[in-house]
């Protein structure tokens, strides 16, 4: 196997687990203040499963730009030939989402465990917890967009 | 916009008919009662702490009943309803009917009680006997009475578990000290041996302190008579007893069954008297007489002062316009197609009574957000149909109502730009398209094949939105009569804005300039316009210009429109690469299809999740700040809640 190949492979591995990794422990962070409160009141399981499935999404992010590193290596149909340089260019495309998942996902656990006790408390402003929640998304949607384009442009024999 | 003209209502009446007047009013719905028991001065006394005590008997009821409903749902052989199952439609009289059962029903309450009481101890007694009958099981191959075992003139005999090695340990040590003791292992579980050591008495001490040092454990099996056999028949003789008697309770309860419909009606009659009790604790009450106040939609008061006419003359009802300090509850109202987003804005706030009502403006926008960010035909489909589905079946009510109909809603949106962008179920449609002779399911364009339009298009689309944001704003300010407030304050960054995007085109680049450029004159000369200093005008006049970077910054927020979409649109194409890799046998076609389903309903839970959050950020974050004053409070009418059945008239 080519050098290129193996650096554009690890691209794909790191966006995948570093970004799994911060939503993995993203969604332990929330699930475990959520058990807490629906210890107390099971009734609030709906609202704090979705703030516990907030932070999942950075995982799912890095897969999808692991994925598209993939397609263009065209992995399932023969791999194509990739220069070392070109390799180098895969792997810091998928920087942006790994990086900023793995921390954007934990943040946002943070503030997502918060609102869980926002709305053991007052449950009816649900709507406000993840709105605090979802804004720290915004950059982990950013560095996805960023991986995106940089993958999606790199120019492949 | 749709915020409803309220009244303010004031209701003097005769205290003997204040249950009737009240309970008009909640099956009206229409009249929220404000607090005013605590104004009592010195000439009114208040008599409301005798209507607490009434609340407190209706809740201690409520509680039993509800007891001896889950009591009967569990264990009686009536029907379970399902996943679909809708609530039964009951009417008033045959409410009332079971209402004056209601002596009756709480006998049958007390009864479940009691079967309850007994069902719990029956429990432990079986969990008791458990634990004793695990006690014993080791013992069962020790063929000697419990009883006899202990001193004899020479010898002791104990019971005891030590860990497996401690036990060959202990028989090495008397092996070899030659001492008179006997181990013998009754049985071993994984790690433990439990075991019978009998010793001569003249070497108690030793034998003693040796088990001590190798951490024995007594059996605790004092009073028992008999072997251990004989033991664990008596306690399986009791067990079964206890099983019988469990068998026949549960019985008992099954034919208590049939009550279960009237205590459902039971239980939501009290439900609404202790409403009705509540609302009299807000009452100013002298003790013959109470004054009532509250709020009431303008165009609801003659339908009031008919019901309430029809109940007693004995009443002085007035309605006043409300005052400038008084905290107006807000109650909204929408075409039904806008509807079902006010649940979107009640998540957030409920407008301010003076302000407007976002939602008309708001839902095209967040209509064509969660459309975009879904962006898969399929999928929108399968929403269109089960929000439809769902909410009619389910005779959903209220925010669950709109929940469902906004769902309902989204996924045509979904539908549409799904058809627009051919994505269908992921690249299913690309994939079914050549088969059906057509050259691609694409109607529009691809966002995956030409990303920079479709980030183009973000970007568009946001600006329309913050647009539109301001316009709202502008449209307050000159409602209120700012006139110049509109043009300074929104118009010019209209102008600054579109000037500047004019330079990009070439054909406009030198208007734009000009334009852009009287734009930021205007801004830098009217910002400051509220400081009294004319070199503090020009700084914030300046200064404000950095808020283009606000701007900037919304706008590109909108980037995630196209974030999200690809997100569903690959995940749903990884499904279907994955699904199409087991091949095209038969007997690998069933995993294919599973692959294909489990896939597709996971990528589509994520994402309705992922739409939902991300479109009411943009509402909240980008569009909102522009224009939207919230904080009211929302109007909250005395009215009939159930929970087991739909009352009709």
């Amino acid at each position: 196997m080519e050098l290129g190949q193996i650096l554009a492979l690890i691209g794909v591995a790191l966006s995948v687990f570093v970004a799994g990794i911060g939503s993995a422990r993203g969604v332990a962070i929330v699930g475990q203040a959520g058990a807490g409160v629906v210890s107390e009141d099971p009734d609030k399981f709906s609202q704090v499963l979705v703030l516990q499935a907030l932070p999942g999404t950075q995982g799912i992010y890095g897969f999808l730009i692991g994925f598209i590193i993939l397609i263009r290596l065209n992995v399932f149909g023969g791999m194509v030939s990739v220069s070392p340089q070109t390799g180098w260019l895969f792997l810091i495309g998928s920087l942006p989402i790994a990086i900023v998942g793995l921390i954007s996902a934990i943040l946002q656990a943070k503030v997502a465990a918060a609102g869980v006790g926002l709305i053991a408390k007052r449950p009816e402003e649900v709507g406000k917890a993840i709105t605090f929640a979802v804004i720290v998304e915004t950059y982990a949607v950013l560095a996805l967009l960023a991986s995106f384009l940089i993958v999606y442009f790199i120019p492949v024999a | 916009m749709a915020i409803v003209r309220m009244k303010k209502l004031t209701l003097i009446g005769l205290d003997e008919e204040k249950s009737a007047v009240l309970r008009a009013m909640q099956e009206l719905g229409s009249v929220e009662i404000q607090d005013i028991s605590d104004l009592s001065g010195e000439d009114i006394y208040a008599a409301g702490s005798a209507h607490t005590g009434q609340s407190d008997d209706i809740e201690g009821k409520l509680s039993e009943v509800r007891n001896a409903i889950d009591l009967l749902q569990k264990f009686s052989k009536a029907k379970k309803g399902g996943m679909f199952a809708t609530r039964p439609v009951v009417t008033l009289k045959e409410l009332n009917e079971v209402m004056s059962r209601q002596a009756d029903l709480l006998d049958t309450v007390a009864e479940c009680r009691r079967l309850q009481e007994k069902l719990t101890a029956l429990k432990s007694r079986r969990v008791r006997l458990q634990a004793s009958m695990d006690q014993v099981e080791p013992w069962l191959d020790l063929d000697i009475p419990f009883e006899s075992i202990g001193y004899t003139d020479t010898t002791n005999a104990l019971l005891c578990t030590l860990r497996k090695d401690n036990a060959e340990a202990f028989t090495g040590w008397a092996e070899g000290n030659e001492l008179p003791v006997s181990l013998e292992v009754v049985s071993e579980s994984k790690d433990q041996a439990y075991c019978l050591v009998v010793y001569h008495t003249s070497s108690e001490g030793e034998v003693l302190d040796r088990l001590r040092e190798l951490e024995y454990e007594r059996a605790n099996l004092s009073g028992l008579k008999g072997t251990a056999r004989q033991v664990r028949e008596a306690y399986k003789k009791d067990m079964e007893a206890a099983e019988a008697e469990e068998k026949l309770i549960l019985e008992g309860t099954a034919q208590l069954g049939e009550s279960l419909d009237s205590l459902k009606i039971l239980y939501d009659g009290l439900l609404v008297e202790l409403e009705k009790h509540k609302a009299a604790h807000r009452l100013l009450n002298t003790g013959k007489a109470y004054i009532l106040k509250g709020w009431t939609a303008e165009r609801d008061t003659k339908a009031l002062v008919e019901k309430l006419s029809g109940v007693t003359d004995a009443i002085h009802l007035t309605f006043q316009d409300p005052d400038d300090d008084d905290v107006i509850p807000v109650k909204l109202e929408n075409p039904p197609l806008v509807e079902p987003f006010e649940v979107v804005t009640s998540l957030y706030s409920t407008p301010h009574p003076k302000g407007i009502d976002p939602n008309a403006l708001m839902a095209p926008f967040y209509f064509a957000i969660f459309g975009i960010m879904m962006g898969d035909a399929g999928y929108g489909l399968i929403m269109a149909v089960a929000g439809t589905i769902f909410t009619r079946k389910m005779k959903l009510k209220g925010a669950a109502r709109k929940l469902g109909l906004l769902m309902a809603l989204c996924g045509i949106s979904t539908l549409i730009w799904g058809i627009l962008t051919g994505s269908w179920f992921g690249d299913m449609g690309e994939r079914v398209a050549p088969l059906l002779g057509l050259k691609t399911a694409v109607v529009w364009f691809n966002p995956m094949e030409d990303p920079l339009m479709m980030l183009g298009f973000c970007f568009a689309f946001g600006l329309l939105h913050v647009f539109a944001g301001m316009a709202a704003k502008a449209y307050m300010s000159i409602r209120d009569g700012h006139i110049w407030d509109a043009v300074f304050d929104q118009g010019l960054w209209f102008v600054l804005i579109i000037g500047l995007l004019l330079i990009f085109l070439p054909a406009t680049a030198v208007v734009g300039k000009y334009v852009a450029i009287a734009g930021a004159v205007g801004l830098v000369l009217t910002q400051g316009r509220s400081k009294k200093n004319i070199i503090a005008k020009f700084f914030s006049g300046l200064l404000s210009l950095y808020n283009i970077t606000g701007i900037f910054s919304d706008v590109l927020s909108y980037s995630r429109l196209f974030a999200l979409g690809l997100s569903s649109a690959i995940i749903g194409m990884v499904f279907n690469i994955l699904a199409s890799m087991l091949g095209g046998a038969w007997y690998t076609f069933i995993f294919a299809a599973a692959v294909f389903l489990v896939g597709h309903i996971f990528n589509l839970v994520i994402n309705i999740l992922g739409a939902f959050v991300h479109a009411s950020r943009l509402q909240y974050i980008e569009f909102f700040s522009k224009f939207f004053e919230g904080g009211g409070h929302a109007f909250m009418p005395l009215t009939i809640k159930t929970k087991y059945i739909d009352l009709t008239n």
